[in-house]
């Protein structure tokens, strides 16, 4: 996501054009992260929309416009937390609790309550070829602890180098890089039918 | 180094999280062991499958409903506030568009803070106060019914 | 005189006749008279149309495409898109029956029905200024806005049918000035052919009467049937007044709700018995820990609870402590005044 910190200051002075290009070049990105995140395509449509609506909103508050993106990422991700623990999304979608297993999680401490949440339904395939594939992949990733499905998608789907990652999620790089080594090994092993090269 | 061991923190090493010692001890250990250079492969194939999931495209009509409410609010800023506070009749009209538009852009920039709507069950006041709305004129019943809708006994 | 001239002398004269009662068009109407014909055309068109809305609730933003059929004081809405895809929403006769085929079920709804002075009594709390045209559905509209005159009510934006005075779009303001909820005709169609059956209800299926409005009067001695005897509001906000009262008996104790309005926008009060050993009674926080966020307000020397931003024309509540009564008061009015509600009503 490259964006002209011109295009975010003439947006900053209330320019919807100026705005409408920033969502053309980062909605791609924010649409997919909520909706891997979130695994439904209804809600990753709503949430995309309230983040460009809380970004528009406090957009006059955003003191650096080079730092659009992962200011943009953090308010996403807060979008998407806010879904989360919200109790309607618990009446409409079956909620099962996951403990993290991870005993040399090196954030125990961290005790940040958050919900780990897998995706309700996967979404439908359409390539008849891959779809059994992407299937298994898709419900891999949702499978995920939250913190660490987070990581995954920012960083496979989306693209986003670890700095900004570690920026947008108010974190330690550190801790960005040993969640998705954690991650991967989950991964890996919920796929190991499909990853052994034997 | 052992094969559990190893093991334990080739995901590290798979995504470069590792010390440069470890890392060294590691790769010493892969040159000799053929399964954890596979295992290696296995995790480094892991990145390549979530790499492979295709991005989607967001409808277009994400945009549109965005729009929709940003146009409105900034209206609806521009106007109430510019109505509460200023005299039409003392300021020509150029100022007055400049004011608004300062008024409005100074308004935005305030920082409210996203308010985390956590709503419950919906309390049985909140759904008797808005259904009694429904025949109040020019209210939407499309947007009421959600109160008696299934989906939100 | 010969026959065909007259029939046509009589042709000219019916046709300029009627373009005369018309008005003379809207350009001439004042917006008041342009909203109380609108006001009554939304009820009583004939239309078919497709019309989508953006609504605020408290879990988000929620969108809904609707199919709408209304003819003969009927009005069938068809969920097309949303949450309640699928679903249908019919009122004849005041009652609102709620139709879902996944559950085959119909559940009725008697809201109460607001008499027609209401626009007049709205009239006179909100001014209507013209606001510009548009085209909406490809039809030419006037668009209205409705201000409240007494500030920290809500306001609304119309867009209505410059031919039909039929409403396609209308936007609603909450008492903060924010934007609630939008909706909208994307295509609309006037004296349609209206299938047959169709404000049929489904037979057979299991229906469920939604009690909650139960008309009552309040001159009389309602202890016994409330097991309290309730507390009026005799301090309104300017431009409010008494419009109903009612007994909603299948809550756990019944519910009392005492509606006030002033001509578009209402304000409950809710009143019922405290259960007893439920500590303060903050009501609407219970529940598993799940906690709806709300601010204390020291008003009147009262410690009350204020929650903000609680749905589309809904506004604020506000629970007022009371040693034996769980009160609590609903409405899209601005703090101020709530609070003035609660000083001059609560001592």
């Amino acid at each position: 996501m490259m964006i002209d910190p011109r295009t975010v200051k003439r947006a900053q002075n209330g320019d919807h054009k100026a705005f409408k290009r920033l969502y053309d070049s980062t909605s791609l990105g924010i649409y997919n992260l909520m909706l891997r995140m979130s695994g439904n395509r209804e809600t990753a449509e709503d949430l995309t929309q309230e983040v460009y609506l809380r970004v528009w909103r406090s957009l006059g508050g955003l003191k650096s416009p080079k730092a659009f993106v992962t200011w943009l990422h953090r308010i996403a991700i807060n979008v998407y937390r806010d879904w989360a623990k919200s109790a309607s999304h618990r009446l409409e979608e079956m909620r099962v609790e996951v403990q993290a297993q991870n005993q040399d999680d090196p954030e125990d401490e961290d005790n940040e309550d958050l919900d780990l949440i897998p995706s309700s339904h996967p979404l439908p395939d359409e390539e008849a070829l891959r779809g059994e594939m992407r299937d298994v992949i898709e419900r891999a990733i949702s499978s995920l602890p939250e913190k660490y499905r987070a990581v995954v998608i920012m960083h496979h789907i989306e693209g986003l180098g670890l700095k900004e990652i570690a920026k947008s999620l108010d974190v330690a790089q550190g801790t960005v890089m040993s969640r998705l080594a954690r991650a991967r090994a989950m991964l890996r092993e919920k796929l190991s039918g499909y990853v052994e090269g034997d | 180094m052992r094969c559990e061991e190893v093991r334990e923190i080739l995901p590290e090493y798979s995504v470069g999280a590792l010390k440069r010692r470890k890392v060294r001890d590691v790769e010493r250990h892969l040159e000799i062991c053929p399964d954890c250079r596979r295992e290696l492969a296995a995790l480094r194939k892991v990145g390549e499958m979530v790499e492979s999931l295709p991005l989607e495209k967001p409808p277009a009509d994400i945009w549109d409903s965005i729009a929709v409410r940003i146009e409105a609010e900034s209206q609806a800023r521009g106007e109430v506030l510019w109505r509460r506070w200023l005299k039409p009749k003392l300021i020509p009209a150029w100022a007055t568009l400049a004011l608004m538009g300062l008024i409005a852009w100074i308004y935005l920039g305030l920082i409210r803070s996203p308010q985390q709507k956590t709503q419950p069950v919906i309390p049985l006041e909140l759904k008797q106060h808005v259904v009694a709305a429904w025949d109040s004129p020019f209210s939407d019943t499309a947007a009421l019914a959600l109160y008696i809708g299934e989906g939100t006994q | 005189m010969r026959k065909g001239a007259f029939i046509w002398i009589v042709i000219t004269l019916i046709t300029m006749l009627s373009a005369i009662s018309s008005g003379g068009g809207i350009a001439s109407q004042s917006p008041e008279s342009i909203l109380k014909g609108a006001y009554k055309a939304e009820d009583t068109l004939q239309v078919h149309g497709i019309k989508e809305t953006i609504a605020t609730l408290p879990k988000g933003t929620v969108k809904v495409r609707v199919e709408l059929w209304q003819s003969n004081g009927k009005r069938l809405q068809i969920y097309l898109a949303g949450p309640l895809v699928g679903d249908k929403v019919l009122e004849m006769k005041g009652d609102v029956y709620y139709i879902s085929p996944k559950l085959r079920r119909v559940t009725v709804t008697h809201p109460p029905i607001v008499p027609n002075s209401a626009i007049d009594l709205m009239l006179r709390n909100y001014r209507v200024e013209r606001a510009g045209e548009d085209l909406i559905a490809e039809r030419r509209c006037v668009i209205l806005w409705i201000k409240p005159v007494h500030r920290g009510n809500p306001s609304r934006k119309v867009w209505i049918d410059s031919e039909t005075l039929f409403p396609l779009r209308k936007e609603s303001y909450n008492s903060n000035g924010e934007l609630e909820s939008v909706s909208m005709f994307t295509e609309i169609e006037y004296a349609p052919d209206i299938p047959e059956g169709l404000f049929k209800l489904p037979e057979g299926w299991m229906t469920v009467e939604r009690p909650g409005f139960k008309p009552i009067d309040l001159d009389r001695d309602l202890s016994s049937e409330l097991g309290f005897k309730p507390i009026l509001l005799k301090n309104l906000p300017e431009g409010y007044v008494l419009s109903g009262a009612f007994i909603n008996a299948a809550a756990p104790g019944p519910l009392l709700q005492v509606k006030y309005t002033d001509g578009m926008n209402q304000i409950s009060l809710f009143e019922r018995i405290k259960v007893r050993g439920r500590g303060m009674g903050m009501g609407w926080m219970r529940g598993r820990g799940r906690r709806m966020m709300g601010r204390k307000m020291m008003w009147g020397r009262k410690a009350c609870m204020m929650f903000e931003d609680i749905g589309v024309q809904a506004g604020r509540a506000v629970m007022v402590p009371h040693p034996r009564l769980l009160i609590t008061i609903v409405g899209d009015v601005s703090e101020e005044i709530m609070r003035h509600i609660v000083e001059e009503n609560f001592r």
